[in-house]
């Protein structure tokens, strides 16, 4: 053990951690990556059809629509988890799927906190498809259905930036998850909810650990998102 | 083969008015105008892609108004390719093929031919991003040819490469259009490439057509004043018939007297235009020609211009000629050197008033 300051300790400590492959930590980070990548699967396998049927179809308050998921961007966490709060818990109407301080809870929650981005973002990367583009593939003899696959496809590394991206909202969140999940050891703790509540106990070692490694999934996560922006 | 029959559609605040117009087979069809006009428009009505509000569309006298762009069996090239930059050459050059159903290998077999044709078989495997404006061009020619469409659309295919591609791509449209016997509707506002390219043509402003036929008569005989500034003819006169002898027409502009060729009556108001290429110039005064109209005056100002020289002459309204640049050097014409102006009563194109 170094004696001095006790962030560097903590610094040395975490990293220490990490090589051993401390079984908390890696409980922790394999929780933390299981509920986000399910809640970005299947916030995508909503949103993308639902952003794509947006920007597709013509109807009346569009705009609006369009509008709205941009303020839901910025939706705060909390809020999102107070009322995930109260739809799963006994006296909320998904009460019965006992579903509150389980990881599938806050998978769901995550699902609903990123829906709206995930939306919004597939609307703007199709709309990146000019209007000439989806003229000339129709004038070519494509059918609407083929239009609409053709012009998918050809978004597709600007879709899968908007996933990426809302893995990176769903990963760094914690207020959410903290209400939840409550961030019961060996349960519903995630590396946000760990981080929080190790700070606050002062077990700077630990929390410096997990946040290297939320920081690395973020930094891998930009990476992943710059290679793909690239083509 | 195609025709237009009153359509009128709105887009927006923009409306297209009252659109007549017939396209025949093999014709090389030019739609000019200004910006805003309503050309694009137009073309992309001719696919379909715009449901008209009024008026009929007419393929081979069969109405087909209704029908979709996909059943329409054209192709259309824009302005800026629209190329599909995630594909290679190959698959953006077979995409229309596959659409209808054809199997991968042969809808790659049977565009090898046009690659080769389009000078881009080497590209094949190349994505967009990395071809030149002149190949991408060549690349979105080549996938509208090889769905064989019955009429080739193309909105300002030239207006993005550089003169030298532009020269070699007008002898590829050329081409097309003579050996497969293409009919090509063109949206342009480029007088130069109606003049090589165009064997009809149509003048939309605002939305309405306001002139359609052969490209030479468009050019060099307007059905209006606006038509004729539009199409680039150099000397627009405003003026009043004084007399008409047997069809010859003596024109008042401003104090300068024009004899043209001409049903107008006298005291009626006409605009005259002349083309620059009709107006011819000669030093000193002893030279006699057929030209009814001949005039001495002062050289303004010469622009050379390539091989070919602008010479504005003052006559009273500001008159321009074109001449070559041998012409001008030997005739030795420089600002403030004097000129006899001739202009054939027969090349002076007379709109009426009322038109």
């Amino acid at each position: 053990m170094v004696n001095g300051n006790p962030i560097v300790e903590g610094f040395i400590e975490a990293i220490e951690l990490i090589i051993a492959l401390d079984p908390q930590v890696v409980e922790i980070t394999i929780r933390s990556l299981y509920v986000s990548l399910t809640a970005t699967f299947f916030a995508a396998l909503i949103a993308l059809p639902l952003g794509a049927l947006i920007y597709f179809y013509e109807f009346r308050g569009k705009h609006a629509v369009v509008s709205t998921l941009q303020t839901l961007y910025a939706l705060p966490t909390v809020i999102v988890g107070l009322v995930m709060f109260l739809f799963l818990s006994n006296i909320g109407p998904f009460g019965f799927l006992r579903l509150l301080y389980t990881p599938g809870g806050m998978i769901v929650t995550q699902t609903v906190l990123i829906i709206p981005l995930l939306m919004g973002l597939t609307v703007s990367a199709l709309s990146g498809i000019d209007r000439d583009k989806r003229y000339t593939i129709t004038a070519l003899g494509a059918s609407r259905l083929q239009t609409v696959m053709t012009i998918i496809s050809e978004a597709r590394f600007a879709v899968m930036a908007g996933v990426l991206l809302g893995f990176g909202r769903a990963i760094a969140e914690v207020g959410s998850v903290m209400i939840v999940g409550g961030n019961i050891r060996g349960a519903t703790r995630v590396l946000t909810t760990a981080i929080t509540l190790n700070t606050s106990m002062a077990n700077y070692s630990l929390s410096i650990a997990l946040g290297i490694i939320l920081l690395s999934v973020a930094l891998g996560v930009n990476l992943a998102l710059s290679l793909v922006q690239r083509r | 083969m195609i025709e237009f029959d009153r359509v009128s559609l709105a887009l927006g605040s923009f409306r297209l008015n009252d659109v007549s117009l017939r396209i025949g087979k093999g014709d090389y069809y030019f739609i000019v105008g200004p910006s805003g006009a309503g050309k694009t428009v137009l073309l992309e009505a001719i696919a379909g892609l715009h449901r008209p509000e009024s008026g009929r569309v007419l393929l081979r006298g069969e109405e087909i108004t209704a029908l979709p762009p996909e059943m329409r069996k054209v192709a259309l090239v824009y302005q800026d390719y629209s190329l599909f930059p995630n594909m290679r050459v190959i698959e953006n050059v077979s995409y229309g093929l596959r659409v209808q159903g054809m199997r991968k290998k042969e809808a790659r077999a049977e565009v090898a031919p046009l690659l080769e044709r389009f000078g881009i078989a080497h590209l094949a495997n190349r994505y967009p991003g990395t071809l030149s404006g002149g190949e991408q061009q060549r690349v979105a020619l080549a996938r509208a040819v090889a769905v064989k469409p019955d009429i080739l659309l193309l909105d300002e295919p030239l207006s993005a490469l550089d003169p030298v591609t532009q020269e070699k791509f007008i002898a590829d449209l050329k081409r097309l259009h003579r050996e497969d016997g293409l009919t090509v509707v063109q949206v342009s506002h480029s007088r130069r490439e109606a003049h090589l390219l165009a064997t009809w043509m149509a003048v939309i402003i605002d939305g309405a057509l306001v002139d359609e036929g052969e490209a030479g008569v468009v050019l060099n005989a307007p059905r209006s004043r606006e038509v004729a500034s539009f199409v680039g003819v150099e000397n627009i006169l405003d003026g009043t018939v004084t007399a008409n002898e047997d069809g010859l027409a003596t024109v008042d502009v401003g104090g300068l007297v024009f004899e043209a060729v001409t049903d107008a009556a006298a005291g009626e108001e006409v605009t005259l235009c002349i083309r620059a290429d009709d107006v011819v110039l000669a030093v000193g005064n002893d030279r006699r020609t057929s030209a009814r109209n001949r005039m001495s005056r002062t050289v303004v100002s010469v622009a050379e211009n390539g091989p070919v020289a602008e010479v504005r002459v003052d006559a009273g309204v500001m008159l321009t000629a074109v001449l070559t640049r041998r012409s001008v050097q030997e005739l030795g014409l420089v600002p403030g050197a004097s000129v006899t102006l001739s202009v054939k009563a027969t090349a002076i194109h007379v709109i009426h008033s009322s038109s």
